[in-house]
């Protein structure tokens, strides 16, 4: 279930949903990720353990407004000790 | 640019970047536009070594309950113009709410590169003893000629203007040992002019 993106331009019209407890999510090279419809990037869902590293999120070419690039969680304060 | 709304994440080594330039150039005037870099909304959440370039809001809202950062450095906005300077804006919100933070090794500077403007506060929290700053400081980098005092205070209202010293005789960095509920020690300021900053 992990994911490992290689050096390159990943242009992305849909957001990539980080659903799995531990999962990691890794680019090589500073890969680089494009939102290009102004949707999130990346959306870590109120799962536990997640790791993302090593990437470049931008927004696309076009006017479209992004909410944000890289979201978090979904709702503050639920879990155990607000774990996420 | 990032929204963290879940507990015990941490952040190490982000960059948050409006870019200043891009493939046609400068970018001038409010041109690709971003409002806030980091919101953090989430409990118990850290981050080591941040940075947040050039957004037009707040560069930082953090509104979770005991948020600890542990070095930030910020650019203000550098095609800042009156509006922005009006609105208050800082490079570092702490939400009044907030009842718990720890902020340490933290500076803003400002290069304003359009208008002549001077922000309010490069730090703004609300005064409880649980939110903590250590060794926060200000610096004018530089601005279009004829630049004054670039920003009035390091947080809320304590530190002191920084500004244009060769020019204007304002000191050129502004530095606060520690503010908490209102108290603070100051650092000593220092007078050097920007260009030697780079040479030393």
């Amino acid at each position: 279930m992990h994911v490992v993106f290689a050096p390159g331009m990943y242009r992305l019209n849909a957001t990539l949903s980080v659903s799995h407890n531990n999962q990691v999510i890794l680019g090589l090279g500073l890969a680089t990720l494009e939102s290009t419809l102004g949707l999130p990037l990346i959306h870590v869902t109120n799962v536990e353990g997640v790791r993302i590293a090593g990437l470049l999120l931008q927004t696309g070419a076009s006017l479209v407004t992004t909410s944000t690039l890289l979201e978090w969680g979904t709702n503050a304060g639920l879990g155990v000790d607000g774990n996420w | 640019m990032m929204t963290i709304i879940g507990g015990n994440v941490v952040l190490d080594n982000v960059w948050l970047w409006r870019g200043d330039k891009d493939a046609l150039g400068a970018v001038t005037a409010g041109a690709n536009p971003v409002d806030v870099g980091l919101s953090v909304s989430g409990k118990n959440v850290t981050a080591y070594g941040l940075s947040v370039e050039n957004t037009q809001k707040n560069q930082v809202e953090w509104s979770g309950e005991n948020g600890n950062v542990w070095q930030f450095q910020a650019t203000l906005p550098f095609d800042g113009n009156t509006t922005w300077a009006a609105s208050g804006y800082s490079a570092y919100l702490v939400d009044q709410a907030v009842t718990t933070h720890s902020a340490n090794g933290v500076g803003a500077y400002s290069q304003f590169s359009e208008n002549i403007i001077k922000a309010t506060a490069a730090f703004t929290a609300p005064d409880a003893v649980g939110v903590v700053f250590s060794n926060a400081y200000t610096l004018f980098l530089g601005g279009i000629s004829n630049q004054i005092d670039s920003i009035a205070n390091v947080i809320n209202s304590v530190g002191g203007p920084v500004g244009n010293d060769v020019k204007k005789g304002f000191t050129q960095s502004a530095y606060v040992c520690h503010y908490s509920n209102g108290q603070s020690i100051l650092g000593e300021t220092a007078t050097t002019p920007v260009e030697e900053y780079f040479l030393q």
